[in-house]
């Protein structure tokens, strides 16, 4: 009895390491979801996050294996140039960040307008060995502006690569 | 001789005299647009290159030519040159109006400045010259790419910039405005309206058509000549059909000049006031310069809003 007890325990502890690494592991990162968003369970091809709140404010995260290597500064500038120059997007403002693991990144501000109406796009880059971290929030500017604080401490929460599940985050620069 | 004076004599004795007098018109401004040549050495002032701009992203399109085909001086030919040594009489006339015209034609300074250059003539520089052809006639005109953000806010602060500086709204649509400003305001209005947002591109052209101008003004005063001798010659005909014949030409003469002073105007209108025209949307790829360089990482293409706020 007290065998079968122990087996049990082992399969159970078993699949949840299994079902930990399919899950929370699999991702190169970790986010907490702002109160008030909703977490998608299917992405959209390209996207390793995505959550929105009834505001229609939609935060996501991509990671992007950093093949071939570029440093932050050029990483961020390439997607400033990109936006501003191509898709027509007005720069609001830049400014340094650090992730929850202290790994630091660049935050941009765009504006665009869709339609007649003006939205705000926030793009924050973190640069590790192993990816690019793009974590992007978009919304009206009215909305971007009333759930802004949200939006900052997700970000503020972001980890880049968990060296395990169990142990504390660890910067991989 | 007898057929020749018979024939002078008759009825169509006044109609030479009209023809020499439409054929030393034609002289007379090809002459002219030569004696232009000779004080303007052919070489119309061209504005300082690019690299001279003040904004890295400026490029100057530059128009130094100016002049459309129909209005470039004509190089004096062998037989123009032949007619002009054989005929005397009213010809000679216009011939002395050509010097008159050598007057007019004011050697061009060097050195005309665009809009932004720290060593060069400035729009301000040029206000006073519109009036007449003593100086270089710049026409100034900026396109202006700007980042698409609240848009329609940024198009009403413009319009108020310009009516501001006494300039005014030649055309506004959703996502474009364009305006006309004094030409001693032009560095600075362009100076306010891109600082309302974030600019992309801009694009600043400086054409001289000093040369054109002059030619025409030249152009004209022989004209003028043409007409007031025809004038005299319908005073003093006698018969019906020469005054017809006389008063069908007149009328030639008289549209040309109408033409003339009407460009002359425009030209004056574009060189006094300059145009400004502001984009909200980014330069169209099909406009930008060939060798741009393809970045090749596709997730930069999907970066943006349409992308992150499609749900489905």
């Amino acid at each position: 009895m007290i065998y079968r007890n122990w087996r049990n325990a082992f399969v159970v502890a078993g699949m949840l390491l299994v079902g930990g690494m399919v899950s929370g592991c699999s991702k190169p990162f970790a986010i907490q979801t702002p109160s008030g968003f909703i977490e998608l369970n299917d992405q959209e091809p390209g996207y390793d996050y995505r959550s929105f709140n009834d505001n229609s404010v939609v935060l996501s995260v991509k990671a992007i294996k950093h093949d071939p290597k570029g440093d932050l500064s050029s990483w961020s500038k390439l997607i400033e140039k990109k936006l501003k120059n191509e898709k027509g997007y007005a720069v609001l403002d830049r400014s340094d960040v650090q992730s929850a693991n202290g790994v630091p990144g660049k935050q941009m501000r765009f504006g665009q307008d869709m339609g007649k109406v003006p939205y705000i796009y926030m793009v924050t880059v973190f640069v590790t060995k192993d990816y690019i971290y793009l974590l992007e929030a978009g919304g009206t500017k009215e909305q971007m502006t009333a759930d802004m604080a949200s939006v900052e401490g997700a970000v503020r929460s972001f980890q880049t690569k968990l060296t395990s599940c169990n142990s504390s985050p660890q910067p991989t620069l | 001789m007898s057929q020749h004076t018979h024939r002078f004599s008759g009825k169509n004795r006044l109609i030479p005299w009209v023809g020499l007098v439409l054929l030393a018109s034609l002289l007379g401004g090809c002459a002219s647009s030569k004696s232009y040549g000779m004080a303007g050495g052919g070489s119309a002032p061209r504005p300082t290159s690019a690299a001279s701009m003040h904004n890295e992203r400026e490029s100057v399109e530059t128009d130094a030519d100016g002049k459309p085909n129909d209005e470039k001086p004509k190089t004096p030919d062998a037989p123009e040159a032949n007619i002009n040594a054989n005929f005397g009489g009213v010809f000679a006339q216009v011939r002395g109006d050509k010097k008159a015209a050598t007057k007019l034609a004011v050697p061009v300074p060097k050195g005309p400045k665009t809009p932004g250059s720290t060593t060069s003539t400035t729009p301000v520089e040029q206000k006073d010259t519109t009036k007449s052809t003593a100086g270089p006639l710049l026409i100034y005109q900026a396109e202006v790419n700007m980042a698409v953000f609240e848009v329609t806010k940024q198009i009403n602060a413009v319009e108020k910039i310009a009516r501001e500086m006494h300039g005014f709204l030649a055309k506004r649509t959703d996502n474009s405005i364009t305006f006309r400003i004094p030409v001693a305001r032009f560095d600075e209005a362009l100076k306010k309206v891109t600082s309302l947002g974030d600019e992309l591109h801009r694009d600043v052209s400086v054409k001289d058509v000093s040369e054109q101008y002059s030619d025409l003004e030249i152009r004209l005063k022989n004209a003028m000549q043409v007409r007031d001798r025809l004038a005299e010659l319908l005073k003093r005909a006698d018969k019906v059909k020469d005054a017809l014949e006389i008063q069908r030409e007149l009328a030639n003469v008289t549209e040309q000049i109408e033409r003339m002073e009407g460009k002359m105007r425009f030209l004056r209108d574009r060189a006094s006031f300059s145009t400004i025209t502001i984009h909200f949307e980014p330069k169209r790829i099909e406009s930008r310069p060939a060798m741009q360089m393809q970045i090749p990482f596709a997730w930069l293409g999907q970066l943006g809003l349409q992308r992150l706020l499609n749900l489905h």
